[in-house]
């Protein structure tokens, strides 16, 4: 299981790449993603720290007779962030994890791009205001 | 035609509402489960009991009374609104299913029932037992206030729901985004056990089939 620093490793790369992705915003859907993600590494880093959680994987609840997953991976996290952590991490990782979804996976057909959705404004905001937010929140 | 039941909730310290169960026996299964079909009452949650064709239908229009709390001596039950029967009753048993007052406008009075129902669950949250169908309920009267909000599907993986929430919206808004994800943690306060994934689809698809399954739930349209 990645300790406290890998996570944190792993986010700092994440958000270095965001940092490049930033200056000609051709590509603002993976901008939005690589915020997602080292939003995630960042969220993952502070539950470690949690003796109850650790990682968002081991504490998914599971089925006692087969013992399977009672929900996904992503679910849970998202539970465990809104149960231990302040709505305004909840509130800006999941719009990061909404507009990755949208930027990443909508197959549009009428016309459009699925970047074309977000301004440039809204690429860069992914990183300057939700991705921050969630660093100041958890202390970072 | 009706059998009504009441029944209220006991809290302390508040007023609640008095509620009366309207249901109605089925001769026959089939005619229980057309009440969740007929397309203007996709509200109807209709609970089948298959040993004697009994649905009870709970239907979301609530026209409740405050009960004196000396009266109350029951523990506290769902919040299972109804129709009380002046309103509207079916006027057959059969196939054909319809309203004896077909100039009422549903709409109006589902959106009547969502306005009183949010109220009063943000008023008294502790009358209610939590369950599936006041989960579908509060999604509703959550999200239907918001007016780029087209539609609601749920569908369920593994113990988890997921709820596909259609937008009307074809450019992002980041204020709306975080209104409707501060709908989630409200929704949460209610239900605090269920595991929920809430995806917000922009109108950039032609055909919701591309995201709706066989199995996914129609809760709400505008």
């Amino acid at each position: 299981m990645p300790s406290n620093a890998d996570h944190i490793a792993q986010a700092l790369h994440n958000e270095e790449f965001a940092v490049s992705l930033k200056t000609k915003l051709t590509y603002k859907d993976w901008l939005i993603t690589v915020c997602f993600y080292s939003a995630l590494h960042y969220i993952e880093a502070h539950f470690f720290n949690i003796p109850a959680i650790q990682h968002s994987i081991t504490t998914i609840p599971k089925d006692p007779s087969t013992g399977k997953w009672q929900c996904s991976e992503h679910g849970w996290r998202m539970k465990l962030v809104q149960r231990n952590l302040p709505p305004n991490v909840y509130i800006h990782f999941k719009k990061l994890h909404a507009n990755s979804t949208t930027a990443r996976y909508l197959d549009t057909n009428k016309n459009a791009l699925s970047s074309s959705y977000f301004s440039n404004q809204d690429a860069l905001n992914a990183f300057d205001k939700d991705l921050q937010m969630i660093k100041k929140e958890l202390g970072l | 035609m009706f059998t009504t039941t009441e029944k209220t909730t006991k809290t302390s310290g508040k007023t609640p509402d008095s509620i009366t169960f309207l249901t109605k026996e089925f001769e026959n299964p089939e005619n229980a489960k057309k009440i969740s079909e007929i397309p203007h009452l996709n509200l109807l949650f209709g609970r089948e009991f298959l040993d004697n064709y009994f649905s009870q239908i709970s239907i979301n229009v609530a026209q409740v009374t405050p009960v004196s709390l000396q009266s109350l001596s029951i523990p506290p039950i769902t919040f299972v609104p109804s129709f009380p029967s002046t309103i509207f009753s079916y006027n057959t048993l059969g196939d054909n299913w319809g309203f004896e007052n077909p100039q009422e406008n549903v709409k109006e009075i589902r959106d009547r029932y969502f306005d009183r129902k949010r109220l009063t669950m943000q008023c008294i949250p502790d009358v209610f037992e939590k369950s599936d169908i006041d989960f579908e309920i509060l999604l509703v009267a959550e999200y239907r206030a918001i007016p780029e909000v087209e539609s609601i599907f749920i569908d369920e993986y593994l113990d988890e729901k997921i709820i596909n929430i259609f937008l009307s919206i074809n450019k992002y808004d980041d204020d709306l985004m975080e209104l409707l994800i501060s709908r989630e943690l409200r929704i949460s306060n209610f239900s605090p056990d269920i595991v929920a994934t809430y995806n917000y689809i922009p109108d950039l698809i032609n055909n919701k089939q591309d995201i709706i399954t066989e199995q996914t739930k129609l809760i709400y349209e505008k």
